[in-house]
């Protein structure tokens, strides 16, 4: 069962990079339309539009292939690891959110769709919450019972500096 | 006095986590604006030309409103007495705001692999204004508890 822990930690950190990854190509596609920023000529606006295919097509790729594979292992793995059903139905929250995200872009209206970049937000917030709830590789004396993720203590208050 | 100031760091801490989140939507919209249109050089020229304002909105936003925000903050910080690692770490927004402007100009320079790191330190930005709301919230229990703690006398 630890070694499912473990690679559930291992396989929530891969989607962690792989959700950075997404945001990286698809900044590095925006910028590569945005060097036709000033110009009027739609050939030149047409060109620099096409030279962003590929990183487009990588982000639509990841997107759709990669990182939909990656939570339905990670889903697996809290099953696997026999994690409480509240880590798990939050784990298959990340899949959710994913047809969420898809959804957002196939509605064809920009300012909907553009609320795809605040559900990617939500995505990398609940996968590193998840990641750094459940992570199995802490140097911390093994509990006898299998516990759920312990809730972050609230910060203390700062005392005036004197 | 310190008491308002905190609460007045929680309000505008909001307003930059809120300017931050709005700076995700406005270029995602511009990017939306082209990428569904169709896909001929007529339809992406008229497209881009749409997409102007919300580019024109995350540019205004990023280059005026997120930095004197950033700073404003920085400032109640000092005004609220908060401790040197508080206030250190909000001064780290406003750093992690030059490197922002900076892959910026490194993307219309056209380096494209490293620009790509603008939405990354983005995520960064955003994660350390979060982390500085929940922080030093000075609202509701924790507010509370905070003005008993400033109210106490520093011993000696």
């Amino acid at each position: 069962m630890n070694i499912y822990r473990k690679a559930y930690s291992v396989v929530g950190a891969l989607l962690l990079l792989e959700y950075l990854g997404q945001f990286y190509l698809i900044a590095m596609a925006v910028f590569t339309v945005g060097a036709a920023h000033g110009s009027t000529n739609p050939h030149t606006i047409y060109s620099a539009f096409k030279n962003a295919d590929t990183f487009a097509g990588l982000h639509f790729f990841e997107g759709m292939v990669v990182i939909p594979i990656t939570t339905l292992v990670l889903i697996g793995l809290s099953f696997a690891a026999r994690h409480p059903r509240k880590t798990t139905w939050q784990t298959a929250g990340l899949l959710g959110l994913l047809v969420i995200q898809a959804g957002l872009v196939e509605i064809h209206i920009p300012l909907v769709s553009a609320l795809h970049a605040l559900n990617a937000i939500l995505l990398v917030s609940l996968g590193s919450w998840l990641c750094w709830n459940n992570w199995a590789f802490r140097r911390q004396p093994a509990p006898l019972a299998a516990p759920g993720p312990q809730p972050e203590p609230e910060p203390e208050p700062e005392p005036a500096r004197v | 006095m310190t008491d308002f100031f905190r609460k007045a760091y929680s309000v505008v801490s909001v307003l930059l986590l809120v300017e931050i989140l709005a700076q995700f939507y406005f270029i995602a919209a511009a990017a939306f604006s082209i990428w569904l249109a169709e896909d001929n050089q007529k339809s992406i020229a008229a497209a881009f030309e749409n997409a102007g304002p919300f580019a024109g909105l995350h540019a205004m936003n990023g280059s005026i409103l997120v930095p004197a925000t950033i700073l404003v903050l920085i400032g109640l910080s000092f005004a609220a007495r908060y401790s040197w690692r508080t206030t250190g770490l909000t001064a780290l927004l406003a750093a992690a705001f030059i490197l922002q402007f900076a892959l910026a100009i490194a993307g219309f320079a056209g380096i494209t692999p490293v620009a790509g790191l603008h939405a990354v330190n983005a995520l960064v930005i955003l994660g350390l204004a979060a982390w500085t709301v929940r922080r030093n919230w000075a609202f509701g229990e924790r507010g509370a508890r905070a003005q008993a703690a400033v109210a106490e006398p520093v011993r000696s």
